[in-house]
């Protein structure tokens, strides 16, 4: 059956200035940024860096409400934040006694700040795989990665990894639900069972998955060395990413705030 | 003066004995065999006849524990591998367990960037061959998007952009409905007319076996029959040993003599059904309609 | 889309893929609901607003076998595999083994196969397993989608005979879904045609092959072989029950035809 709605990556395509950008820009763009974002230690900065993001999701065509949901899925490990600074921090004023543990309005503050920057930086995250499909971000990762092959690292094997991941993914998630509606057909019904069950009978999923998943590899890799890949050898590279003004214009703004941010 | 064929073999076996691991009973047991340039051969045969482990053994998939092995004249090693794959491409039944890159264009540049190819000499052959197998509009989509016959054939074009000599096509069809195995079958037919691929092709379907020049049948890692399709297809005998499909026309026939009633000689498919139309014919009311589309 | 399943009988669903058959399929179970309209299965029906445990009813008696059913094997023995599904339809342990080791049986599955893992069985030997899982359930109605995918010639035939079996000699209800015709000729009594989602024939065999516009338009192709038993018996004036007989059928008939028209 066609699908033709993509789902993996997010990639949502357009045409703004942040799509037309050489993947390198926006990889390396991420370190930077998230310097800045760490380097903010006072309200006004934090909201002018705030205004920055926002600004930045506004000029490309990506909707807000995409970005939102991408911020909503994360809402665990958000309040998860909150949480740890609200149980362990006691400067500031007593907010309220909740049995044992006394809460603290500087744990509150520092919860909602930490929480805060973390936000920015999943909302920076998430418009850069909006605007990056997943076949340049995986080249622009192997070349950003490529020096770092005289310091001992296999940067081109990483580059496949996550090439053939990417590739993947989405078969694999389809075969997953494949499998899935197979054995719900047989009954399978985790809700009316209890937890340590639940357990045993997701083994109904993750065997068969993983089972298809290690017999793909290997009929990937004879696939592979069928057309001459050999590991580690030498290989032409088809698609090249050319590396224009405006990338360096990009990677010139992330600067700006985190100059501003530790000098100001 | 008939005038006898130059033997130009591109495919050399000898007494090729191939195990999956040491202690377990051969899958390739003693096999000899000669493929001529430009030949179309179809290997056949039972589950664990052996069949997927010939063909790999032809491009180095798979080592020979004893036996030796020759394409296009150079000794199959492990320090030749590399070469001979250049000439000889494999096709895989599974469609999506062969697509490597993250788009159509990626998986056809795949190959050809292994080969050392030129960005520039990448970029005209991934075209040509594009236009070539209808890909054009494809390039950018991702494999999941794609349904299977597309999938196969994107994995056919990847494979002869490395321009092999030497197609094989094990069970390429196998996952693929009706229309889009007619469509590689009738691109077989015409690539062989022109000369320029030898074809070794696994095959369960007798009409892509019937096409053929050639049918080679395996059981148990030995060559049990090796012949023209045509005549190996009239033999009841070896079609039900192979678990192969014995043609309809055939049994039929084979009924009717079993019942006292003559069908006439017949040793291939074709002749059952020219008997078989024959004497229904002359039992029959009405007169012969030849145009009863009879193309089995 | 309206038709109903005629009780006893193998039906054959015949489109090209896309088709819409794996949709439909998923409908007959409770997998999928309809946005209007309804599925009705006994006593049950189901429709947009249905529950889950309504979809839980109509599985118990629907077993639906997806294509390429033994990549969701996954217990240690073959036996418990076949056990998975009575188990989670609540059937105690001694009856769901009698029942595995029953629909084993129908599969023609050896018993010493059964104490085995799945993955250490053949391809074949793994399909008609997957099947005897669905089958375990005891299930009145069974529908199978591409039941003989990338099986060899022999297999086919073995599977589809068996599949016969269960509607002659059990009673059950048989849906078969597939784009070759000629698995399906020598049984089935009913033929649906889809098309693009819409359904484009309903009837006998008969009547099917006077359609061949909308097979052809439906991407099915009628094999020679067919074509051949219908030349013969259009010229013969002999009807059969179903639209390709057996090839002893077809040489009986041939025969008698000929015994009658032998001068005297």
């Amino acid at each position: 059956m066609k699908r033709q709605r993509m789902i993996f990556g997010r990639y949502i395509a357009g045409d703004s200035w942040m799509h037309r950008l050489d993947p390198r820009a926006k990889i390396l763009a991420v370190p930077l940024f998230m310097a800045a974002v760490f380097l903010v230690d006072d309200y006004t900065k934090l909201l002018a860096l705030l205004a920055f993001t926002l600004l930045l999701v506004k000029s490309t065509s990506i909707s807000l409400l995409a970005v939102a949901r991408a911020v909503k899925s994360l809402w665990l490990l958000l309040s998860f934040i909150v949480l740890f600074h609200l149980l362990f921090d006691s400067s500031g004023a007593q907010l309220m006694q909740v049995g044992a543990v006394a809460l603290y309005t500087g744990g509150l503050e520092r919860g909602i700040v930490a929480a805060l920057r973390m936000v920015m930086f999943i909302v920076f995250a998430a418009v850069l795989t909006f605007t990056t499909q997943p076949d340049q971000l995986a080249q622009g990762l192997g070349e950003v990665l490529a020096p770092l092959r005289r310091l001992g690292v296999r940067s081109d094997r990483l580059t496949l990894m996550l090439g053939i991941a990417l590739r993947f993914v989405p078969t694999l998630f389809d075969e997953a639900q494949r499998i899935w509606k197979a054995q719900v057909s047989r009954g399978l019904d985790l809700r009316s069972q209890p937890l340590q069950k639940r357990a045993r009978l997701l083994a109904a999923l993750l065997i068969p998955v993983t089972a298809g998943a290690l017999r793909r590899a290997v009929a990937l890799a004879e696939a592979m060395e069928a057309r001459g890949y050999r590991l580690d050898a030498p290989r032409t590279r088809y698609r090249s990413l050319s590396w224009q003004l405006r990338d360096s214009c990009f990677l010139g703004l992330f600067v700006l705030p985190i100059a501003a941010a530790a000098w100001l | 003066m008939v005038q006898k064929k130059k033997s130009n073999p591109v495919i050399r076996m000898k007494d090729v004995v191939c195990r999956r691991a040491t202690g377990e009973a051969p899958v390739i047991n003693g096999v000899t065999l000669t493929v001529e340039r430009g030949e179309w051969v179809c290997v056949a045969g039972g589950n664990g006849s052996g069949k997927s482990t010939l063909v790999r053994l032809l491009n180095g998939l798979l080592l020979a524990e004893s036996g030796t092995i020759e394409i296009d004249g150079r000794w199959l090693r492990a320090d030749t591998l590399w070469d001979i794959r250049q000439k000889v491409g494999i096709v895989f039944p599974q469609p999506d367990d062969q697509f490597v890159g993250l788009t159509v264009e990626d998986d056809l540049a795949f190959g050809l960037e292994n080969q050392g190819l030129s960005p520039e000499a990448i970029d005209k052959r991934l075209w040509q061959i594009a236009a070539q197998f209808n890909l054009t509009e494809l390039l950018d989509r991702h494999p999941g998007t794609l349904s299977g016959g597309q999938k196969q054939r994107v994995a056919l074009a990847a494979v002869l952009a490395m321009q092999p000599e030497i197609l094989i096509l094990d069970e390429a069809s196998a996952m693929l409905d009706g229309s889009s195995r007619a469509d590689l079958l009738s691109w077989l037919k015409r690539t062989h007319r022109s000369g320029l691929l030898t074809i070794v092709m696994i095959t369960h379907e007798i009409e892509e076996m019937a096409a053929a020049d050639r049918l080679i049948v395996l059981r148990e890692g030995c060559v049990v029959a090796d012949g023209k399709p045509g005549e190996l297809l009239g033999d009841e005998g070896l079609l039900q040993d192979s678990r192969l499909e014995i043609p309809y026309a055939l049994q039929v026939c084979r009924e009717l003599r079993q019942l006292g009633v003559e069908t006439g000689e017949w040793t291939t498919e074709r002749e059952a059904v020219d008997a078989l139309w024959a004497l229904v014919s002359k039992i029959s009311a009405s007169p012969i309609r030849m145009e009863q589309a009879l193309s089995v | 889309m309206s038709f109903q399943l005629r009780e006893g009988a193998m039906t054959a669903v015949l489109g090209a893929p896309g088709s819409g058959k794996s949709t439909l399929l998923q409908h007959f179970n409770g997998l999928l609901l309809p946005d209007s309209g309804n599925v009705r299965v006994g006593e049950i029906t189901l429709d947009a607003g249905s529950s889950q445990a309504a979809c839980r009813a109509v599985r118990r008696r629907v077993g639906l076998v997806f294509q390429y059913p033994e990549q969701q094997l996954f217990e240690e023995t073959v036996l418990q595999d076949l056990c998975f599904g009575p188990l989670n339809h609540g059937v105690d342990e001694a009856e769901a083994e009698a029942a595995a080791r029953r629909a084993a049986q129908w599969m023609g599955l050896d018993d010493s196969l059964l104490a085995r893992s799945p993955f250490r069985l053949s391809s074949g030997q793994q399909r008609r397993a997957a099947i005897a899982a669905v089958l375990a359930c005891d299930p009145d109605i069974i529908v199978l989608d591409e039941p003989t995918a990338s099986l060899d010639a022999a297999g086919r035939c073995e599977l589809m005979a068996r599949l016969d079996a269960m509607c002659r000699e059990a009673g059950k209800t048989v849906l078969v879904a597939t784009h070759r015709l000629e698995d399906v000729a020598p049984y089935a009594e009913d033929y649906v045609v889809l098309r693009e989602g819409q359904l484009t024939f309903h009837g006998a065999g008969h009547t099917l092959l006077q359609h061949t516009a909308a097979l052809e338009a439906a991407g099915v192709i009628v094999p020679g072989a067919i074509r051949l038993a219908l030349g013969v018996a259009e010229l013969t004036g002999i009807e059969f029950d179903r639209i390709w007989p057996q090839p002893s059928e077809l040489a009986a008939a041939i025969h008698q035809a000929y015994e009658r028209g032998r001068p005297t």
